[in-house]
């Protein structure tokens, strides 16, 4: 109790708040341009905080974490060019209410959301911490592979009404994501000589390239004109109105659970939570159709999820120092040039600055709340830049943020690659996110697979052993059953009136 | 033939090639790719007897107009715009990424924008200026500087 | 006149001309000096280099920036130190991949001899380690139960050190483990502690801090003596088995950098390693400092490189 008193007292300090206010800045910026992720903002940021207090120092990189990822969303939602893999889920409904002109509404409901599934997993942090990473440790590799069956299975739900080209494009991600160095045996595979694909096809760049830069090159060649035509509504209000806030409740309650459990575990990703709260909104509406053509309920989940996911990522990375995902194995090593060595006791032995670190969390997501609904009218404009202006101005942050990633040249070639893939890819309507879904997830389903093999000796029965394997299960075939349950329901229920 | 049966072709193809690839290697690093190919060889050929047995105008060119004739339109500003950015990433670690990104952005918005010259030039400006700032000053992203620059 | 104003002028052009040819070295560094990771920003031996960074400008004179050159487990970056410039400006990280990758991968194109040593910083020696919750005390504990049933052991990934710690612990005590490759220590510790497997081979900082919790218990230490932050952990030598393993990491350059250059770098970097506050620094980080300078750094990379011959030989992991 001494401990959040001083925590308390630690974060009104004038120089943390400004800490706090540059930290959500630079994450804004590292968000929303195409080629610099969390992963990136954070670990550039970490040489700045030598010279730091260690509590200024983590609310500094705390700040660049979370409002990351909100600034991924802006780009999302106006240019459909998702500046990290967490806010691929929102160009679904956010770019489509942009091209109507929503442009500000849809980034005023991604801040409600953010900020909603932010601060959700900021208590859940703070309250349920240790308990919680007891249980993610009982997931195994067994589990890990259903729970990837489970992301998997969103995939149908953004298949853009063609499941064929859905399969297509998500069977071509898993073959990517099988490239490189084989972990269990060490041979090179798909990799054609080329040793900047011995560890794998970096994500960033097949991300950028699919998503930033096909988009561009619709920009550059006339065909996708965001501004042409649409009066931008600049008086409409940001924030959307209660009635839509009290509309999206639960969905915004459920993704925030969603994102906060899937952050907890290690090595799971923030794009799959996104996913799976699409789905779910998507599933449980009573309009499903409108979802993918501008529907607010679709920005709300996926929102929600990805800043749920800050806070529950931080749970095992605190507890246990075993950080939940790439961002936060970063910050780890920021946390331990501060002496500060994650872990099981640094609640007990550090309580006042790691409490400092939970209040800043909770800080830095008001002040990209504040900060988005500030600029967001501002901010939206940015679809009356004229298409040829936009268009190469993307390419190139696109290439030097791939660029920066490994300093290497080929990342360039490839993300320009990928570029023209994905922009062929729109063109013959074969959707884009299974593919990346797919080259996220696939590397987390193969080598846990063959985990549990190497564990079990071959023996395939250990996917049959865990009560926990048991529960993942029932919930995958429930997700699979549900859509026909609910359409026999209401044909029951139609026949019945008539 | 459909546009869609040719994408069909090449699917099957390419996960043809890369059970090729993989097929020698030890049975555990060969499972996982084999595996994949397989269900990229199967979408591939449902979508091309689905491709087939569609009546031929109708499926692909309902919504949005026929393909054939919208490619042709595309086309050349297409063209325009990968070689122009070919042409950029070629000469990025050559003459450093600043000057290279003012003359893409300064060629690209003379040829293809209907900004006049001037402001395109003082927006290209204005946009290497940016990023320069966000990139460099900001960020301390290293970025290619090429023997030219290296020279200055 | 005439001649003599030539003459004069032509000295004059010979020895500005020298000053072009011979760059004069008394003048290292004049400008920044170039420190190539090779691994993503973030990881461990970024943090060291970025630390080593801030420390030497101090002691160099000149700012020393770090460029990651991530990818196919170091081999760009090695590749990349090894065919820099030999001027002083280029230099980074090495590792005991720069040994293990030419034994697997004859076409690399580096070896040992293919850098000049400039100093060892830290060296993390190897730890095998079982859950708190487990029935074994000791090694022998361990062995004993290996052979009547199949434990299962994680490591980071075929040919790194910590597989071929394993596998000369196999070899010497004539057991066979079910090992498990894992992605990194935070998924191994993961599955350790969630009862998934049976022990994991790993290195000692990544283990104190559950080990003083008492959630993980050290079986042993694979170094020539006892580690300071395990007091009470036997070493391989003493329990019998001659198996070296840690995870070493200090700086190369490309191989023919004049000799003043390369002794301005060690001295700085000694220097470095002598300050106080780094020495605290590194501690926080749970680094174990371990300065190895010029020849002696370049014989500790030797011992090890017969060491992984000689087992490549015996028994090859790939």
């Amino acid at each position: 109790m001494e401990a959040i008193l001083a925590a308390a007292a630690n974060i009104f300090e004038p120089s943390t708040l400004l800490v706090l206010m540059i930290g959500t800045v630079v994450g804004l910026f590292v968000g929303a341009l195409p080629g610099l992720s969390s992963t990136m903002g954070v670990a550039l940021c970490i040489p700045i905080t030598f010279g730091m207090d260690p509590a200024n120092a983590l609310v500094l990189l705390g700040a660049i974490y979370t409002s990351s990822v909100f600034g991924g969303s802006i780009t999302a939602i106006l240019l459909r060019t998702p500046g990290t893999d967490a806010s691929i889920a929102t160009t679904f409904d956010g770019y489509p209410m942009a091209q109507r002109g929503e442009g500000a509404q849809a980034i005023g409901m991604a801040l409600v959301a953010s900020l909603v599934g932010g601060v959700f997993s900021v208590f859940v942090l703070l309250f349920v911490a240790p308990p919680l990473s007891r249980l993610a440790l009982l997931f195994g590799p067994q589990e890990y592979v259903y729970l990837t069956i489970f992301g998997m299975i969103s995939i149908l739900g953004v298949s853009g009404g063609n499941p064929t080209k859905a399969f297509i494009s998500a069977a071509f991600g898993l073959l990517l994501a099988t490239v490189g160095f084989d972990l269990f045996t060490g041979y090179p595979r798909l990799t054609f000589g080329q040793d900047e694909l011995f560890e794998g096809v970096p994500l960033l760049p097949a991300l950028i390239g699919i998503f930033s830069v096909s988009q561009a090159i619709s920009l550059c060649t006339g065909e996708a004109d965001i501004g042409a035509g649409n009066m931008i509504k600049t008086k409409g209000r940001t924030l959307p109105a209660w009635s839509v806030i009290r509309r999206c409740g639960r969905t915004l309650f459920k993704s925030s659970l969603i994102g906060s459990a899937i952050g907890i575990l290690p090595g799971a990703g923030t794009s799959v939570a996104a996913f799976i709260s699409y789905d779910e909104a998507r599933r449980r509406s009573k309009t499903p159709e409108a979802f993918g053509k501008g529907e607010i309920e679709g920005v709300a989940a996926p929102e929600a999820a990805n800043n749920a996911v800050t806070g529950g990522s931080l749970v095992p990375a605190l507890t246990l120092g075993i950080p939940g995902n790439a961002v936060t194995a970063v910050f780890i090593g920021g946390l331990t040039i501060h002496g500060l060595v994650p872990g099981p006791r640094l609640f007990t032995d550090h309580a006042e600055i790691v409490y400092t670190l939970i209040f800043s969390l909770f800080l830095a997501n008001l002040a990209f709340a504040a900060l988005g609904l500030f600029a967001a009218p501002w901010v939206a404009r940015v679809v009356k830049v004229p298409s040829a202006v936009l268009g190469p101005t993307i390419i190139v942050f696109s290439i030097i943020g791939s660029y920066a990633l490994r300093n290497s040249l080929f990342d360039v070639w490839l993300v320009l690659g990928f570029g023209v893939l994905g922009y062929f890819m729109e063109r013959w309507r074969i959707p884009g996110a299974p593919l990346v879904i797919a080259l996220v997830l696939g590397p987390i389903l193969e080598t846990n697979l063959r985990r549990s093999l190497q564990i079990s000796g071959g023996d395939w029965m250990i996917f049959f052993t865990s009560p926990l394997s048991y529960a993942i299960m029932a919930l995958i075939v429930l997700t699979l059953a549900y859509p026909v349950f609910a359409r026999r329901q209401k044909n029951r229920r139609e026949a019945n009136e008539s | 033939m459909k546009r869609d049966t040719w994408v069909a072709v090449a699917v099957m193809a390419i996960a043809a090639f890369a059970a090729w690839d993989v097929y020698d290697l030890k049975r555990g690093a060969a499972f996982f790719p084999l595996l994949m190919s397989a269900a990229l060889f199967l979408g591939g050929a449902v979508l091309f007897v689905a491709s087939l047995r569609r009546p031929a105008p109708a499926a692909d060119a309902a919504p949005e107009g026929s393909d054939t004739e919208e490619a042709k339109s595309i086309w050349v500003p297409l063209l325009e715009v990968v070689v122009l950015t070919a042409v950029f990433a070629v000469a990025m670690p050559w003459i450093g990424f600043y000057p290279a990104t003012f003359l893409y952005l300064a060629v690209f918005f003379a040829l293809r924008s209907e900004l006049s010259r001037l402001t395109g030039l003082a927006v290209a400006v204005a946009m290497t200026v940016l990023i320069f700032v966000i990139f460099s000053l900001l960020l301390a992203v290293p970025t290619p500087v090429g023997p030219l620059a290296a020279y200055l | 006149m005439h001649l003599k104003s030539s003459l004069a002028a032509l000295a004059f052009a010979a020895s500005s001309l020298a000053i072009f040819v011979s760059p004069s070295y008394a003048e290292y560094p004049e400008k920044p000096v170039e420190m190539i990771v090779p691994y993503g920003a973030g990881g461990s031996t970024d943090v060291l280099a970025r630390l080593i960074a801030e420390y030497g400008e101090k002691y160099l004179g000149q700012p020393m920036v770090v460029v990651n050159r991530p990818g196919a487990g170091g081999q760009i970056g090695f590749s990349a130190i090894a065919a820099a410039k030999p001027d002083g400006y280029t230099i980074g990280w090495i590792n005991s991949g720069i040994l293990t990758s030419p034994i697997v991968r004859p076409d690399v194109t580096f070896n040992i001899d293919s850098f000049d040593y400039i100093a060892n910083i830290v060296t993390d020696p190897g730890i095998l380690a079982v859950a708190g919750t487990a029935d074994y005390a000791t090694l022998e504990d361990f062995l004993k139960a290996a052979k009547e049933k199949k434990l299962t052991v994680s490591h980071e990934g075929i040919g790194g050190g910590d597989h071929l710690a394993v596998l000369q612990l196999e070899n010497e005590a004539d057991v066979e483990f079910n090992l498990v490759a894992f992605n990194g220590d935070a998924e191994a510790k993961a599955a350790l502690l969630g009862g998934h497997i049976d022990a994991i081979e790993g290195n000692v900082s990544e283990q104190v801090e559950l080990v003083e919790d008492g959630q993980v218990k050290p079986l042993v230490v694979w170094a020539s003596k006892r580690n300071a932050d395990l007091p009470d952990t036997p070493t391989g030598k003493e329990l019998g088995y001659n198996i070296l393993a840690s995870s070493s990491r200090g700086l190369g350059g490309p191989k023919g950098m004049d000799e003043d250059v390369v002794s301005k770098l060690r001295e700085a970097m000694v220097k470095v390693t002598e300050d106080a506050d780094f020495q605290a620094d590194l501690k926080k980080l749970n680094m174990p400092l371990d300065v190895l300078v010029g020849d002696e750094y370049r014989a500790f990379m030797q011992e090890q490189d017969e060491g992984y011959k000689k087992l490549w030989a015996e028994s090859p992991w790939q």
